[in-house]
């Protein structure tokens, strides 16, 4: 590396004994830094939290700090944004996390199977044009997403023709399955970039351990299920983490495609409408905002191991 | 190769490639064409007419929210690069030197980003509300005579969205350099501590070089998020009164009872642009780097 020689040129060289004091010190001052920005960024969360546990006569009088002065909590607001709905909203929210988790689970798992597979492809085995596909699939990232929703959403009600000549079956799915036509947009606006993750990761595997198992006659698909998927576990997962809290957390393509429906909608767009209908009532919009976080955080733990490692391993190398 | 596995390939590569072709090439290249259009929605293709530039033209001088739009939307571009991110380094930064409780600070930190802007949304007018937000009573201006409204005043609330957007894109930033960090040769480190570099030399002389591919993710995903800001503002006032971004007028104007979608589609098409041109001025700098070196 170049870089090492020029620091070389620099000579910083300080006596043994104020180097460690230095460093203890600096560890410290990282320390107490990391710790007042945790706090800071932690706040506004947390005093979500300490609203949802608020009864709502205090909501309405006092801000959230004001409970460590007068503390008085209740399970309530959970029951009610759970159970029963209350101050116009009908239902409780239970319906809208299905929804979430129907649109949400398949919805990662269809994309990252199609990306693993893709990605291996690209990256192991030669054929012409492997390149430009890599590069033109990695371009479409940057197309806005609401760029393609409404040629999309007539794409699906209409198909694709040229002329008069159908190249691509209208899919009539709007009707009935709303929830499929939100599974393909979300697979395919996650694929350029699951294709780019999963290829740097997949491109550094040694080569040898592909070579061999061609030797001993296993075919593509064996190769890819039995020697690249238990290897790239890592990357999968965290790749999984982001691409769920994508999903989860989407309003426009769950809006554009479901609507408001208790059958399609997922739980953001009922909290955006519940904030219309909540109004004033905060105890109960804190609530419910935190019955839709606590999938994601159970999702974010357990694989949270794999996460950091798996990001983007083999995108750098030293 | 047996008849078999070209089978398997290629339906391993078609299958994705036919995928984006169908749902995101075409449809952009078909908002393209159509933001030369006048087309109401109704009716067929034959209800399409061809209108050369006017669409742009009457964006640039008839419609009032565009300008106001553009720059909302090359501001949040700007905010996330030279603040956002540098920040996120900084988090990444520190929490590579493991501290103890490192793994806690980083479950923390990483918190907004698991949230959904919507709720990021109702989040903070915890901390804006006027009267019972935390902001106004901790600087002493929560009293009827001296209210700061924060999302209402259409001077101050963008940048009262934008940290609040800020809050979650740092940890993302975070998390992803701290990906690359934890992956760089530790001795390289090694090396320069022998050398006699400090800290502050290592990391921008010798760590920093080596996350060169990082940044082009984070450029991207950068790029990505500050265009997805649609959800934020739709939440806090449905993108009115200072908070108008192309993406608010481009979904009004496509999705809503409107239905321009010529129009829509154009105001489309400058989005495309303005987050090209950060992206294009990267590989371009990163190319004319290569060519040197």
């Amino acid at each position: 590396m170049t870089a090492t020689t020029e620091v070389s040129d620099t000579p910083v060289i300080k006596p043994g004994g104020a180097k460690e004091v230095r460093r203890a010190f600096s560890s410290r001052t990282a320390s107490i830094l990391i710790i007042v920005l945790t706090i800071l960024w932690t706040i506004p969360t947390f005093g979500v939290f300490v609203t949802s546990f608020r009864p709502g006569h205090d909501v309405a009088n006092s801000g959230w700090w004001e409970f460590f002065v007068h503390p008085k909590a209740t399970w309530e607001n959970y029951h009610t944004v759970l159970f029963v709905g209350g101050s116009g909203v009908t239902g409780g929210i239970i319906p809208y996390l299905v929804n979430s988790l129907v649109i949400t689970i398949p919805a990662t798992l269809i994309s990252l199977t199609i990306a693993a597979m893709a990605a291996y492809c690209i990256a192991w085995i030669r054929f012409r044009g492997s390149d430009s596909i890599f590069f033109f699939i990695f371009a479409l990232q940057v197309v806005p997403l609401q760029m393609s929703l409404i040629p999309l959403q007539r794409f699906y009600n209409l198909g694709a023709h040229i002329g008069t000549v159908p190249i691509f079956p209208a899919l009539h799915l709007g009707q009935h399955h709303p929830i499929v036509q939100i599974w393909i947009s979300h697979t395919m606006f996650a694929l350029p970039l699951a294709v780019f993750l999963l290829h740097n990761f997949i491109a550094q595997l040694p080569r040898d351990l592909m070579e061999a198992a061609r030797v001993d006659g296993a075919n593509h698909f064996r190769i890819f299920r039995t020697i690249v998927l238990p290897l790239i576990t890592p990357a999968l997962a965290s790749f999984a983490i982001f691409e769920f809290l994508w999903v989860w957390n989407d309003l426009l393509v769950a809006l554009t495609f479901g609507g408001y429906n208790v059958k399609s909608t997922p739980v953001t767009a009922r909290l955006q409408q519940m904030i219309g209908q909540y109004g004033a009532n905060w105890q109960l919009l804190t609530a419910g905002a935190f019955v839709a976080i606590i999938i994601p955080l159970i999702v974010f733990f357990a694989l949270q191991r794999f996460f950091v490692r798996g990001l983007l391993a083999g995108s750098v190398k030293g | 190769m047996s008849v078999r596995d070209k089978v398997v390939l290629s339906l391993m590569v078609g299958i994705p490639l036919l995928g984006v072709l169908f749902f995101i090439w075409f449809p952009a290249v078909a908002t393209v064409i159509l933001s030369f259009t006048k087309w109401n929605g109704i009716g067929g293709i034959k209800a399409i007419k061809a209108d050369g530039v006017q669409n742009y033209v009457q964006a640039a001088t008839n419609y009032p929210p565009f300008w106001p739009a553009v720059r909302h939307n090359v501001l949040w571009l700007i905010v996330f690069l030279v603040i956002a991110t540098p920040l996120g380094m900084l988090f990444a930064v520190v929490l590579d030197r493991n501290l103890r409780g490192g793994r806690i600070y980083q479950s923390l930190l990483f918190l907004p980003v698991m949230l959904s802007l919507a709720l990021i949304g109702i989040i903070w007018e915890l901390i804006y509300s006027p009267n019972f937000g935390l902001l106004n009573n901790v600087i002493g201006r929560s009293g009827q005579h001296n209210l700061i409204d924060w999302l209402g005043n259409p001077h101050l609330n963008l940048w009262a969205v934008l940290v609040e957007a800020c809050w979650r894109q740092a940890p993302y930033v975070m998390v992803l350099y701290l990906a690359g960090l934890k992956a760089v040769d530790p001795t390289l480190r090694e090396a320069a501590l022998v050398d006699g570099a400090g800290p502050w030399q290592t990391f921008w002389r010798v760590v920093f070089p080596t996350l060169r591919p990082i940044n082009v993710v984070i450029l991207v995903i950068t790029v990505i998020e500050s265009l997805r800001a649609f959800d934020l503002v739709y939440i806090t006032n449905g993108g009115n009164n200072g908070l108008e971004l192309l993406s608010v007028l481009i979904t009004r104007n496509i999705v809503g009872q409107v239905s321009r979608i010529g129009f829509g589609s154009a105001l489309g098409v400058v989005l495309l642009v303005i987050s090209l041109v950060p992206i294009v001025t990267f590989l371009v700098m990163q190319l004319r780097q290569e060519k040197r070196s």
